[in-house]
């Protein structure tokens, strides 16, 4: 035999990466077409406001999300308070509540005549034209919405960075007369400025890629700009180009990211590293950190859920009704079904990269991850396109098409969620010797027999990690499936986004609940790695 | 007639942007031979045998097992197809596997293999190890499993490669004696790296240095 192995092995990335980004390149070949004559409707009426809303949105979710993001990870890495060991991984919670749930919720909490509005004026007695909270339905309600969902981008990378910083550093700077409050900002947040750069340009990006909640607060931003172009102008071509200049600033982000994550080494430990030591708070002190640690938790998550647990109470469960039922088991088969495939195509990908190494693909393969940035519905023009052509040529004398199929859509969530496959297939990789490979495969073992008989028996927690983690990513994503999903297929996102649309808030509560409860499966998982990641740190020095 | 199971010939190799780490290599050994391979760290030893088992291709050069081209302009036979053992100091023991299972994985396709395993338990006293995990047992007892392993498909070369670093002087010492015993009654060709003389004198015939094999 003579490396015929190989060959399949080297050739199966390449494969994936090309259907992988070929969405993509259909996207951005748009801007190579005609442009219809909507672009000077656009341009005339709409298009300053796609840009300035967008714009405005980024700035104010940057500065909110850096701010609460660093502040409570210095807060819990260098103090211990009242409620420290808790809010270490309760401040994650919010990344398990999708923006467009908490856009929802707080529409229902702070309306003139939402529940809020309600219960302070029925508690200070005050007229039923007194509005005590602000309309949250416009950018600056956004604003509040996305950072405090996507603050724990930021909290997570530099708690992580900050825990790694060297006690005698810190400790040095104060004897050379820096206050606690300035060794934060002039010496820690510098340090750990690459993690927070790729902590921020995540956020941003989800900012932008969301459409659930600019849709429901009815924000001209770029993405219900692309939405409106192609279901409103009917003009699919001038939605891809739009979608192009929003592919174009996110493909920029990806790369300031990427950057960011290979320089953030520098914020790990050296030979010289000592531990943290937390400064004991008492009183006051402990009561303040403990209120800045409570607020974001409490605007993103807490209250969310008491809204949703209310209006789960006031149509006393009569949403447990048999389409809820269909619904949740739509999206659990697709979770599961995109999971499994997902997460084997990911060990094949790492496997192939391990056991046929290629300079090329290991250069490449970062673009397989792009599926996570790209917004959903980006994705789905692409495929929209894509399909289409299929269906028209290659699948035409077939009886089967991809446009408004199950497979297609499976197709899109495993595109949009491979990355999050790939982390933990990737990580449990690295911590497998390469002389187990050696061995065996100097004891007559071939690729497959290496595959199945050694690596998949020891990957089977990053396996099954791995599908977890696709089953929460699938069960929140809705642009994408509310494209591409067969006709009368609902999923728990597509429902929600459906109930909200009509107001019809106490229905929406089941799914939107659902949806919370599969986000907690990686927060949980999260939640272990940050309990553990504090002992290692103590065991290692 | 002795039968060459080794040939290797104007072998060369370097790592990607580095320094030539074998140059013009050349080497003999034949059937039964037991050659202990000599030099100082980072002189190529460990790469040599890398390059013999099929974990990496030389640059340019030869070699030959049993009369067959294994490596050399446009010929690869994978690491699989060798049959060649190959002992390293981390042992390499599949983790997921009992003691029983991974002296079994070289020859789960062969109708005798729980004979030649438990003659092998036996041979180095192991037996009760065969349903623990590796995790379980000593590292005297880990390099027992991973030479059992090695020898169980019977390889027509087994390399070991300074396979008793990590260990102890008396426990060396006792799993030399072992191992003369299991070369001499299964009459395997050796080829050892170590850099440790004595250790080269007590287990090989003929003890040859790195650097001499290679012709300037």
């Amino acid at each position: 035999m003579r490396f015929s192995n190989f060959s399949l092995w080297r050739f199966f990335p390449y494969l994936v990466l090309i259907v992988f980004t070929a969405p993509l390149f259909v996207v951005l070949a748009s801007l190579f077409g005609e442009y219809s004559e909507n672009w000077a409707h656009l341009f005339e009426y709409v298009l300053v406001d796609y840009v300035s809303t967008t714009v405005t949105l980024v700035v104010g979710v940057s500065v909110l999300v850096f701010l609460i993001g660093t502040t409570t990870a210095w807060i819990v890495t260098n103090y211990n308070f009242l409620g420290r060991n808790v809010f270490e991984w309760a401040l994650i919670l919010p990344l398990a509540m999708p923006p467009y749930v908490m856009a929802y919720t707080f529409t229902g909490l702070f309306d003139p005549y939402g529940d809020a509005n309600n219960l302070v004026r029925d508690f200070f007695q005050l007229s039923n034209e007194t509005v005590v909270f602000p309309n949250f339905r416009n950018v600056y309600g956004a604003i509040i919405v996305f950072s405090f969902t996507l603050y724990p981008y930021v909290y997570l990378v530099c708690r992580s960075a900050f825990l790694n910083q060297s006690k005698s550093m810190k400790e040095a700077a104060r004897i050379l007369g820096l206050s606690q409050i300035q060794v934060f900002y002039s010496l820690a947040l510098p340090i750990a400025r690459p993690a927070v750069i790729g902590g921020l340009v995540l956020a941003i990006m989800e900012t932008l890629s969301d459409f659930g909640a600019v849709d429901h607060f009815a924000i001209q931003t770029f993405t219900t700009g692309i939405f409106r172009t192609w279901y409103g102008m009917y003009d699919l071509g001038t939605a891809m180009q739009l979608a192009s200049f929003l592919l174009l600033t996110i493909g920029i982000l990806f790369l300031i990211e990427r950057s960011a994550r290979t320089r953030r080494n520098y914020t790990s430990n050296n030979s010289s590293f000592s531990p943290q030591s937390e400064l004991k708070l008492k009183g006051l002190n402990s009561l303040i950190a403990f209120s800045v640690c409570l607020l974001p938790l409490l605007i993103g998550f807490i209250l969310p859920i008491l809204e949703l647990v209310q209006w789960a109470y006031q149509s006393n469960l009569a949403f447990f009704n048999q389409k809820f039922f269909i619904t949740a088991f739509n999206t659990l088969s697709l979770a599961i079904c995109s999971g499994i495939i997902c997460a084997y195509i990911a060990l094949l990908i790492n496997f192939s990269m391990r056991f046929a190494p290629n300079q090329a693909i290991n250069k490449l393969s970062f673009l397989l991850s792009i599926g996570y940035v790209i917004p959903g519905l980006i994705l789905a023009v692409g495929l929209v396109q894509l399909y289409l052509y299929l269906d028209n040529s290659i699948l035409q004398s077939s009886k089967f098409f991809l446009t408004g199929s199950l497979v297609g859509l499976v197709l899109a969530y495993i595109i949009k969620t491979y990355a999050s496959a790939n982390s933990s297939i990737e990580s449990g990789y690295e911590r497998l010797s390469k002389s187990l490979d050696n061995s065996a495969r100097v004891l007559g073992a071939g690729s497959w027999t290496l595959l199945r008989k050694i690596h998949m028996p020891l990957l089977k927690t990053s396996l099954f990690t791995s599908i977890l983690l696709v089953m929460s990513d699938v069960v929140k994503e809705l642009p994408a499936t509310l494209i591409l999903r067969p006709f009368n297929f609902d999923t728990l996102a597509v429902s929600t986004y459906l109930y909200a649309a009509e107001e019809r808030m106490h229905q929406a509560a089941a799914p939107a609940i659902a949806i919370v409860v599969v986000g907690l499966i990686p927060i949980i998982l999260l939640t272990k790695m940050i309990r553990e990641s504090r002992v290692s740190v103590k065991n290692d020095n | 007639m002795t039968t060459n199971v080794l040939k290797i010939e104007q072998l060369s190799y370097s790592y990607i942007g580095s320094n030539r780490v074998l140059d013009n290599l050349e080497l003999e050994i034949q059937a039964g031979e037991r050659v202990g391979l000599l030099g100082p760290s980072g002189c190529g030893k460990s790469t040599l045998l890398r390059l013999i088992a099929g974990l990496e291709k030389p640059d340019v050069g030869s070699i030959t097992i049993l009369g067959n081209l294994v490596s050399g302009h446009r010929a690869m036979v994978p690491p699989e197809n060798r049959k060649v053992g190959l002992v390293v100091q981390e042992k390499a023991l599949f983790p997921h596997m009992s003691v029983k299972d991974n002296i079994i994985f070289g020859i789960r396709k062969e109708k005798n293999k729980n004979k030649v395993v438990s003659d092998l338990l036996e041979i180095l006293k192991i037996t009760s190890l065969s349903e623990k995990f590796p995790h379980e047992i000593s590292g005297g007892e880990q390099q027992r499993v991973a030479l059992a392993r090695s020898i169980a498909p019977a390889p027509k070369l087994l390399m070991l490669d300074e396979p008793f670093s990590a260990l102890d002087q008396s426990l060396k010492n006792e799993l030399y004696s072992e191992i003369s015993k299991v070369i001499s009654e299964k009459q395997i060709t050796i080829l050892l790296v170590t850099h440790d003389v004595d250790e080269a004198k007590i287990l090989t015939d003929r003890q040859l240095e790195i650097a001499d094999l290679q012709k300037k």
